[in-house]
């Protein structure tokens, strides 16, 4: 029953998606005709993934998803979690998604309706045919199983009513992915960041046709640009979270493909942000933008195809399909096809306005964009190479933590400078004398800052320069900010709080900008505590041992067995006081066994502190002992604050755009 | 505005005071240098998903990371025992792959994107020709002093990538000759390393029962060295720790010949072999060594001569076993005692 109220929501998502292809791209298009294509897109698409979700929660084995990724024993939410844990039920979810975007898309276009809207309608629904058709294909969540063993499903048919065998029980998700509860959370932000991404792409390629590259379609995408990278911020934070609280190796961040897949369209996606600012104010970089936008929309492609396709292994990475094949020709199709659209309209879009100087908010831009499509690059570049290299002579090759963080920590810091200076020059051209003069008083903060550190918490280089250009960075916003309103409330004769709240809610989007850019800096602050200062170090401990770690006394108390519905727990008691052997807390680090997998997956115990966490790895345990891995990651609350906070700007100035409804941009 | 003599005043508090930071850092005692983790941090874990061995909480990295802190104890240098891993583990492992070879152009093609988009942003500055754009939308004077601004700043910016990646190279510089680098295609091969460090490796991974193989490579070749002794002992923990039948094969037939060779026990080292030879039948190897012990342990010349021969039947036989197979055929089917 599940199966046939899934593929009908398919079919009509997918037929839904023609629709809007046809009415979009016809000369005088019917908005209540589109309004029809974008709902079937929308319920088609929620259908779909209600099935599939409904059939987790009723335990419906005769579905092959069902029955190869749920399990009776798993608990409620990784339940609905699996609904997107595994391939097929991750295409469903991205479907929505995209229907979701398509229905705002839509909403945008009753408002103003015109061509350029109608466009960017088709182009939405022809990426859906792309994904509603995988769907049916090869990544068909509702197959029927036909032959089934104890513990899922071996054999299955695409059609509904096949006669069905379900297992009794199946395996249940991925360990990895029913270890903790990020993981409900995670992908759909990411989802919604990759397929949020489309909307910028579909307005661009809509303009590219029509011949329209004026500024229409960056105003009409603007708040799905910023709405997608927003949660593609958070979600990356909450992917490096996850990493942390589950893969047990105290780390956030390795470089790894998957992590990297979601990273590349982030910094296209936020050096488009600024550079269409500059389209926006000075109508310059015409051709830029879209070179950007189309670069970040083939790299969520790209990345869905890394992640998916099995071509690198990594959790994400589910068993070997044909979608990679699919993934890499549709990645081919949207390359080629909107390049050659590109250049058939590079001659309307010269001659463009030249900029005057560097020296100005919007040589500030460029340098920006230049540090972050440098930044990509390196990241794709070693993201790829190993893949492709393998693939042309066989030569294998690691690419990793080394490579990515030589070239990675100057470009950071690079950015961080242009941070630094960019918000206080004024558009056109600055007087270097005046802006000098604005930058005394956060470099003086900075040295300051960078001089406490150093005296207080490390001497380490690193360290220091991190402390220094980061408060640099979050010191010229403040200062910025401070000075702003005193002037205004000088004139006023308002209290200086007054004059804050007039700046920050009259010009919300600069000062949400400002926020994120102070998030990068915290964030890069808790990166260089946490990467230089952690100390590391593993231990054999027998019942009753005490160790000294990083101010800590760690005693071993007793181990522990205990047996839930969904798996087996085997793990230690620790525990942990302070010097002076007052009791801090009691960790318990450990092991846990999903169903028949035998191997378990290890579950860090972490103690946070504003100074930094004590993380507690198990690595062993028997009859006798305990090998325990002992971490610190100081500082390393730095680093989800920040991420959270850049995420905090793209709300903010999103919230502040609703409530005034697309305010003075182009003025 | 501040005067001119604040403004100087100002800036110089803040040099001073930069200064001040610098002094402080420069003269850090210099961080307890982890060798140990920097070199750990080169590798990567050969059964995770690119993760470093210093990172990985898995067994094989914790095994590589103490033969790691063991080679440092020697006195060995980083270089040295990065590529011992290497050599025993695969060479891809490197996760920083060198400029050179292969992945010379992974570390090129930034430095090429930066000069590339530093022209590109450069030429966003130049003032446009007379006849596109009216003389007063850009007047000459800022559009050489910005050119210039642009160039000054696209040769710091790339001088600067150039001066890091050259530092780098430095720190990593390794002596030409030595032909390991981060291009796999050098797949373990026993042959070429020492007893020693195949025994280092073996030790370090004791648990692992994937070493099997390597610890049946070394103790073929302590038992082709007559170190019965050593080879004993590694014999025996491949047959603990689950072998394939064709390892646990190799292992029985040479322990048989080893406690007839060593301790004269001619029927145990016979039932040794036949087990060997119910998980691998007609061994070549195995039926020459159990005529061996027929013909030298137990006088039968005759059994001897029958399996030799079926010995010299079977195809692909290695040179220089058929000739010590056909001599001693020669010798037993004549009746004379072995030697």
């Amino acid at each position: 029953m599940f199966a046939f109220a899934g593929l009908l929501g398919i079919l009509i998502a997918l037929g839904g998606s023609v629709a809007l292809v046809w009415h979009g791209t016809r000369r005088q298009a019917e908005p209540s005709s589109l309004r029809g294509a974008a709902r079937f897109v929308l319920i088609g698409g929620g259908v779909a993934f209600l099935a599939l979700e409904a059939a987790l929660l009723a335990n419906d084995f005769t579905l092959e998803y069902v029955a190869n990724h749920h399990s009776r024993d798993t608990p409620f939410p990784f339940n609905l979690a699996t609904g997107w844990a595994a391939l097929e039920g991750s295409i469903v979810l991205w479907g929505l998604v995209l229907a979701v975007f398509t229905w705002g898309v839509l909403r945008r276009y009753l408002r103003e309706p015109s061509r350029l809207g109608a466009g960017a309608l088709a182009v939405m629904g022809a990426v859906g045919i792309f994904f509603f058709g995988l769907q049916l294909t090869v990544a068909d969540p509702f197959r029927i199983c036909v032959d089934a063993v104890a513990n899922g499903c071996v054999a299955s048919s695409p059609f509904p009513w096949a006669a069905a065998i379900a297992p009794p029980n199946g395996p249940g998700p991925n360990p990895l992915l029913q270890n903790h509860i990020l993981m409900a959370v995670h992908p759909p932000m990411l989802y919604l960041g990759y397929v949020g991404l489309t909307v910028p792409f579909a307005y661009a390629i809509s303009a590219l046709a029509l011949g329209q590259p004026g500024t229409d379609w960056l105003r009409l995408s603007r708040r799905s640009s910023l709405l997608a990278w927003t949660f593609l911020s958070i979600g990356i934070v909450l992917g490096a979270w996850w990493a942390y609280e589950v893969l047990s190796w105290g780390g956030y961040w390795a470089w790894d493909p998957v992590e990297n897949a979601s990273f590349m369209p982030w910094l296209i996606a936020t050096a488009f942000l600024h550079s269409s600012l500059v389209q926006l104010r000075r109508q310059a970089l015409q051709s830029w933008n879209f070179v950007l936008v189309i670069t970040a929309f083939a790299l969520t492609i790209l990345g869905t195809f890394l992640t998916r396709s099995g071509t690198v292994a990594s959790v994400h990475s589910f068993t070997q399909s044909a979608i990679g094949p699919v993934l890499l020709g549709f990645l081919f199709l949207v390359l080629v096809g909107s390049l050659t659209l590109f250049a058939a309209r590079v001659p309307m879009l010269e001659p463009q306005a030249r900029l005057e100087t560097l020296v100005s908010r919007e040589g500030g831009f460029l340098l920006n964009n230049l540090l972050l499509c440098v930044y990509a690059f390196v990241v794709v570049a070693g993201t790829l190479y190993p893949i492709v290299l393998e693939a042309v002579t066989g030569a294998r090759v690691s690419v990793g933590e080394p490579f990515f963080n030589r070239l990675a920590v100057p470009l950071s810091f690079g950015l961080l400078l242009a941070m630094g200076v960019g918000p206080l020059l004024p558009w056109r051209q600055a007087d270097p004398v005046a802006v000098a003069d604005r930058l005394r008083l956060p470099v003086g903060i900075a040295l300051l800052a960078g001089l406490i550190a150093a005296v207080t918490i490390s001497r380490l280089g690193y360290v220091v320069l991190a402390v220094v250009i980061g408060t640099y960075v979050i010191a010229v916003a403040v200062t910025n900010l401070v000075e702003r309103s005193s002037k205004s409330s000088a004139i006023r004769g308002e209290p200086l709080f007054a004059g804050v709240r007039r700046q920050l809610t009259s010009e919300p989007s600069f000062w949400a900008g400002q926020l994120s850019h102070c998030g990068v800096a915290l964030t890069v602050i808790g990166l260089a505590l946490a990467a230089n200062l952690g100390l590391q170090t593993d231990v054999t401990m027998a019942p009753g041992d005490t160790v000294d770690f990083g101010g800590y006394e760690l005693t071993y108390r007793s181990p522990f067995l205990f047996t839930e519905p969904n798996r087996r727990v085997q793990g230690a008691t620790i525990a942990v006081a302070d010097r002076a052997g007052n009791p801090v807390t009691e960790l318990a680090p450990r092991a846990n066994y999903f169903g028949a997998d035998t191997s378990g997956i290890t579950t860090p115990a972490v103690h946070s502190t504003w100074k930094g966490d004590l993380y507690l790895t198990l690595l062993n345990i028997d009859g006798e002992g305990i090998l325990l891995r002992l971490n610190t990651s100081p500082g390393i609350w730095l680093l989800w604050m920040g991420g959270l906070t850049v995420g905090a700007g793209g709300i903010w100035s999103l919230s502040a755009r609703r409530r005034t409804r697309e305010p003075s941009l182009v003025a | 505005m501040p005067s001119p003599s604040r403004r100087t005043g100002s800036w110089l508090a803040l040099a001073l005071l930069a200064v001040a930071v610098a002094m402080v850092v420069v003269t850090a005692p210099p961080p307890a240098e982890d060798r140990a983790q920097a070199i750990g941090s080169q590798v990567r874990c050969p059964v995770c998903q690119g993760e470093a061995i210093v990172d990985s909480p898995s067994e094989t990295a914790r095994n590589m990371m103490d033969l790691v802190r063991a080679r440092i104890d020697e006195g060995l240098t980083d270089q040295q025992i990065i590529d011992e891993l290497l050599t025993s583990y695969g060479g891809s492992l490197l996760l920083n792959p060198p400029a050179r070879g292969a992945t010379l152009w992974l570390w090129l093609a930034p430095l090429v994107a930066l000069g590339v988009g530093t022209a590109m942003v450069a030429r966003r500055f130049h003032v446009a020709p007379a006849d596109h754009l009216p003389a007063a939308a850009a007047p000459p004077v800022s559009g050489t002093l910005s050119r210039r601004w642009i160039w000054g700043a696209a040769v710091l910016v790339l001088g600067g990538a150039v001066a890091v990646a050259t530092v780098g190279q430095f720190q990593q510089a390794r002596p030409e000759d030595q032909s390991l680098s981060g291009v796999a295609g050098e797949d373990f091969d026993p042959d070429s390393v020492s007893n020693e460090t195949l025994e280092a490796v073996v030790a370090a991974n004791a648990d692992n029962p994937a070493i099997n193989g390597m610890r049946l490579a070394l103790a073929n070749r302590y038992f082709e060295e007559g170190n019965y002794q050593q080879a004993f002992g590694h014999y025996e923990i491949v047959l603990d720790n689950q072998p394939a039948p064709n390892e646990a094969a190799n292992a029985f037939t040479r322990l048989g010949w080893m406690v007839f060779d060593g301790n004269g026990e001619a029927d145990l080292g016979i039932e040794l072999i036949d087990r060997g030879l119910e998980l691998v039948p007609n061994d070549a190897f195995a039926i020459y060594l159990k005529g061996r012990i027929i013909w030298c342990g137990q006088g039968d010349a005759d059994t001897a001569a029958d399996l030799f021969s079926s010995v010299l039947s079977s195809t692909g036989l290695d040179a220089e076993i058929q000739d010590r197979v056909e001599t001693d055929l020669a010798a037993a089917a004549a009746g004379e005692d072995c030697q």
